[in-house]
């Protein structure tokens, strides 16, 4: 019974709402929430330079404490000093920070297919707003856009625009009234779960309230200018 | 190496697994187990029988070595879901409130953990079932996209939601090229 009740203590104590707190806004998991808002929002969204870093030198600490501690399992005579109940312990952290390793690996690498993809899809464009607003993409990001970019267009003069006049070669051209460089559709409804009263929006031709922990599927301009207050789902 | 274009419009059952096992769960530690850096957080000490609260990854691999047992959270439960159930019969218009990751959450935790059941394990499951057919009949009847800046889905479930994104979105995005074309005519 007093163990029950002390448990009951611990569950709504600080130590609970403690580990919320930090599992929530660790790094890994803040660059999860972008990985899935990259993967909804039309266009590229903020390069997370700072984030991503910081979930890479996390998962090497992690590697390397791998290393370190398989390492000592494979020493026998380290073994045998460990005693049986201090070795199951070690494995079974072993288990657990190779399975945190593998999962922060995998967002990691989600967020940087989803950007790649995004560019793929509107390479022109994006290597145009990189003149006029720097650090949509990053520096490997902007070398990729630029490679993929030269290669299409060399591939394209060599199997057909050499036969074009002059003039009509170009992969770009923003004459007349219609550009050739495609733009993302920044009207796309999107999900977003709002986290602060932001209050009545103009949304088309209505306005509506956005209340707090409210769901509402809307285009993605409209909230584009907020996305601190919500959340993309 | 790159993604086709279905997965800009929803996110695959098993990437919503995947955030699932992220969500905070309760677990009844059968044994000591240190203090925990995981680098980008940490992981306090746990304590035979003492209640603590962990990713729920942690607690399935804790649980598959036998050395925790799974308090199953508060909407988890035979007469709960029951009440829901019923209220989501009386309200045709809106959803009834579980977790947002219901349906992930209950899948991983009666695969991994049906033993820590309190109740009946076979009735919760035929309760989820009822209430995901449920929802999911209102789902295909009840939202009207009729209205080309928002529509609100207070209630709805990861899973859920998935699965009518992307005809949700292309009806809206259908809805607004309609209206601007009003609106041209107009002026």
């Amino acid at each position: 019974m007093n163990l029950d009740l002390e448990s009951i203590i611990n569950s709504v104590g600080r130590r609970g709402t403690r580990t919320r707190a930090e599992y929530t806004t660790a790094p890994a998991q803040r660059l999860k929430q972008w990985w899935v808002a990259e993967r909804m929002a039309p266009h590229l969204l903020e390069y997370q330079l700072d984030l991503l870093n910081e979930v890479i030198t996390n998962c090497r600490s992690l590697r390397d404490y791998i290393e370190e501690t398989s390492l000592t399992l494979l020493d026998e005579a380290a073994v045998e000093s460990l005693g049986e109940e201090t070795l199951r312990d070690v494995k079974i952290k072993l288990l657990l920070v190779e399975t945190e390793l593998e999962r922060a690996k995998f967002v990691a690498r989600a967020y940087k297919r989803t950007r790649m993809a995004k560019i793929d899809l509107l390479p022109y464009y994006y290597l145009q707003q990189q003149e006029s607003q720097s650090g949509i993409m990053s520096k490997d990001e902007w070398v990729y856009c630029h490679h993929r970019t030269e290669l299409e267009a060399s591939s394209y003069y060599k199997g057909f625009l050499n036969a074009f006049p002059t003039e009509l070669q170009g992969l770009t051209d923003e004459d007349g009234h219609i550009s050739m460089i495609e733009t993302p559709d920044m009207d796309k409804p999107v999900v977003v779960r709002v986290n602060t009263d932001i209050g009545t929006l103009k949304i088309g031709s209505e306005e509506v309230e956005l209340v707090k922990n409210g769901v509402y599927l809307l285009r993605f301009s409209a909230v584009s200018d907020y996305l601190e207050f919500v959340d993309i789902l | 190496m790159s993604l086709d274009a279905s997965q800009f419009e929803a996110f695959s059952a098993s990437e919503l697994a995947f955030l699932a096992e992220d969500e905070l769960i309760t677990i009844l530690p059968r044994q000591n187990l240190s203090r925990m850096d995981f680098k980008g957080w940490v992981q306090p000490a746990l304590r035979a029988l003492r209640r603590s609260e962990v990713p729920l990854w942690l607690a399935v691999i804790l649980k598959r070595q036998d050395r925790c047992t799974i308090i199953y959270p508060n909407w988890l439960d035979a007469t709960y879901l029951k009440t829901v159930l019923e209220a989501e019969g009386r309200d045709s218009a809106s959803f009834a409130a579980l977790p947002y990751m219901w349906q992930e959450l209950s899948d991983t935790i009666l695969a991994e953990a049906a033993e820590d059941c309190q109740g009946s394990v076979a009735e919760i499951m035929r309760t989820l079932q009822e209430l995901k057919e449920l929802r999911l009949n209102k789902l295909r009847q009840g939202v009207l996209v009729n209205n080309d800046s928002h529509l609100r889905m207070d209630g709805i479930g990861s899973a859920e939601l998935n699965l009518v994104k992307p005809i949700l979105s292309k009806t809206m995005r259908t809805l607004q090229t309609v209206k601007d074309a009003q609106e041209v005519e107009t002026v």
